[in-house]
């Protein structure tokens, strides 16, 4: 079955041509000069691909059977910490937020995206040291973190950011960094549990926009077109649609993080296990 | 003599006999299929060892702790709905490696031009220039012409940039709320491709202490600096970065030359050498250091490019990133 797979991405890789579009004249001087040429990728309807910052191999569709009630009940004292930190940054996310969801999603998304960075770096720089395979985690994680930043693309267009929530931005991301860039050093067992109670809570939120929509409280807007290409969702898709996909996401997210921490608790390194690429 | 036994088990391991060892471990923790995946490219599923060297060592002692937590595991597998696809060649035989998949295999362009060199013009670009040539004396001078040592602690420094380069591009990108143009993934491939050459590199030379120390310091110092110098000034970061690729191309032509005269042995590449690069089955070290040094080749040019896109006052995001240029 997974020569399908590879087949498939063959015929896509197929299409992409090689064509100097765009681009001003300096540009094609430096192209030609270097020889790397800017790639003409079309759709499967021979449409143009418009998005540099994914292919259409990076696109899938995303499965909404997953569990999404799952809980891990929180049974060590590492892992009680990490529950009641969650809890804590919950709380005045809820008071800041109130009840505008997607502007909560898209703040919420540019703090969801750091530590998939993080610790796939910090595996990255430890594989290089020690001369260790990785096992894909470190692929693993750098996809989920590039699946989060790719929902805060959809949700910027939904929600435009006003400035002093660009500020807060960059104070938050400052401070969750360096937090998280430590936590992970000291216990990844304690980082990826925190990040995977931070995913229930995201999907809580997710439900919660989910309710308004339905309600009528948020205006059911058509998807943007970059969540429309990224899921693979069918034309004439909603914002409850993308709402959907993106709480899955948060759900595999969830998995994959709790298992990376259950991993740690059974005294394994997390390259002993493989990791789930395109787990989503 | 233990050591001769570990060698010959890895290659016994790596030739093709280890694959009853995959089997018989991941019958210890077979589960069911719970999830149906995008792609729908998956049958059934299982827990998988990794085949690193250090594992063969204790294969049996490994085998036996597998069976006594392979229950424990298999029930937190099931669990969280997670478990490894079962992946095939192209010829139907497993696919071993945890590390990368079938898809992120490449045949490497060999015929790029490898003699290609940028003329440092403005004073970034001299700058980022001697101290390249700075730290190559430095090299030369700690490894001499033990090419294989060489090149394996070159790629240690070189998976770092790519790394530190795309996590910030990673965090600009969220922060302004901006897209990314691709480079993102561009940079991170790079520091992949460059983690998989020392993969291969570590299968044929085993570091000793003293190296593993100096890596970690030179890891700890570099990685800093360099994001420091990334933060300061992307346009001489990448540059930097270029010239560091050229110095590589230029050891590896040596270690080519080395190997034509005869005073490097032309071992058989390694295992999954063969398979990263899609080699033919009876590839030499010549040919895992062609493909590598056509890798550094292409890095060089994209880390140039990307400098000059700098230089022109743009931003990387304006123009689209060299993905899967290689």
């Amino acid at each position: 079955e997974s020569t399908l797979a590879l087949s498939e991405k063959e015929k896509i890789e197929k299409k992409v041509g090689l064509s100097s579009a765009g681009g001003n004249k300096e540009e094609k001087v430096i192209v030609s000069y270097w020889g790397i040429q800017p790639s003409k990728i079309t759709k499967k309807d021979g449409t143009e691909w418009k998005w540099n910052c994914f292919s259409p191999w990076g696109t899938y569709k995303a499965d909404l059977s997953i569990d999404l009630e799952k809980h891990m009940p929180p049974t060590t004292f590492l892992d009680k910490m990490a529950f009641w930190t969650v809890k804590v940054l919950r709380y005045p996310t809820d008071v800041f937020f109130q009840r505008r969801y997607g502007c909560r999603a898209m703040m919420l998304e540019t703090v969801a995206a750091v530590p998939g960075m993080v610790a796939g770096m910090l595996l990255h720089c430890k594989s290089l040291r020690r001369f260790e395979h990785s096992g894909g985690w470190f692929k693993a994680l750098l996809e989920e973190a590039e699946n989060e930043r790719m929902h805060l693309m959809t949700f910027m267009e939904v929600a435009k950011p006003k400035w002093y929530e660009r500020a807060l931005v960059i104070t938050v991301q400052g401070v969750f960094f360096n937090a998280y860039f430590l936590g992970y050093l000291l216990s990844p067992k304690f980082a990826h549990r925190m990040f995977g109670y931070l995913e229930e809570e995201a999907i809580h939120s997710y439900t919660e926009f989910l309710k308004e929509l339905d309600k009528g409280n948020i205006e059911n807007v058509p998807a943007p077109a970059i969540a429309i290409d990224y899921w693979q969702l069918p034309p004439g898709s909603t914002l409850r649609d993308v709402v959907m996909v993106v709480r899955a996401d948060e759900a595999h997210h969830r998995d994959v993080n709790h298992f990376a921490s259950d991993i740690h608790y059974q005294g394994r390194e997390l390259r002993e296990a493989a990791a789930p690429i395109g787990y989503h | 003599m233990k050591n001769v036994l570990v060698r010959s088990a890895a290659r016994a391991l790596l030739g093709g006999g280890g694959r009853s060892y995959y089997r018989q471990l991941s019958t210890a923790a077979i589960v069911e299929q719970r999830h149906q995946h995008g792609g729908g490219a998956f049958g059934s599923f299982h827990l998988r060892r990794m085949s690193t060297l250090p594992e063969v060592k204790d294969q049996h002692s490994e085998e036996k702790k597998n069976e006594v937590n392979g229950t424990s595991n298999a029930v937190v597998t099931s669990y969280w709905g997670i478990t490894r696809p079962k992946v095939r060649r192209e010829d139907g035989t497993e696919w071993p490696w945890n590390c990368f998949m079938p898809w992120d295999s490449y045949h490497s362009d060999v015929s790029i031009d490898v003699t290609k060199h940028h003329t440092p013009k403005s004073l970034t670009d001299k700058v980022a220039f001697r101290a390249v040539k700075f730290l190559r004396v430095l090299s030369d001078i700690y490894f001499k012409e033990r090419y294989g040592c060489h090149a394996m602690m070159l790629e240690t420094i070189a998976a770092v940039p790519g790394m530190v380069g795309g996590m910030l591009l990673h965090l600009k990108s969220l922060r302004k709320f901006q897209h990314s143009g691709g480079w993102i993934k561009a940079l991170l491939e790079e520091a992949e491709n460059e983690r998989m050459h020392l993969m291969t590199m570590v299968e044929l030379v085993k570091p000793s202490w003293h190296e593993r120390l100096l890596i970690f310091t030179a890891q700890g110092v570099f990685f800093n600096a360099f994001f420091v110098f990334y933060l300061l000034s992307p346009k001489a970061a990448h540059r930097f970065v270029g010239y560091l690729e050229e110095e590589a191309v230029i050891s590896y032509t040596q270690h080519l030359n080395a190997i034509e005269s005869g005073k490097v042995e032309n071992v058989p590449a390694p295992a999954i050498a063969i398979d990263y690069w899609r080699l033919p089955k009876d590839a030499t070290l010549k040919d895992v250091v062609t493909v590598i040094r056509a890798d550094e080749a292409h890095h060089r040019d994209v880390n140039h490019f990307a400098s000059d896109i700098h230089h022109q006052g743009k931003e990387l995001k304006e123009a689209p990133a060299p993905i899967g240029y290689h």
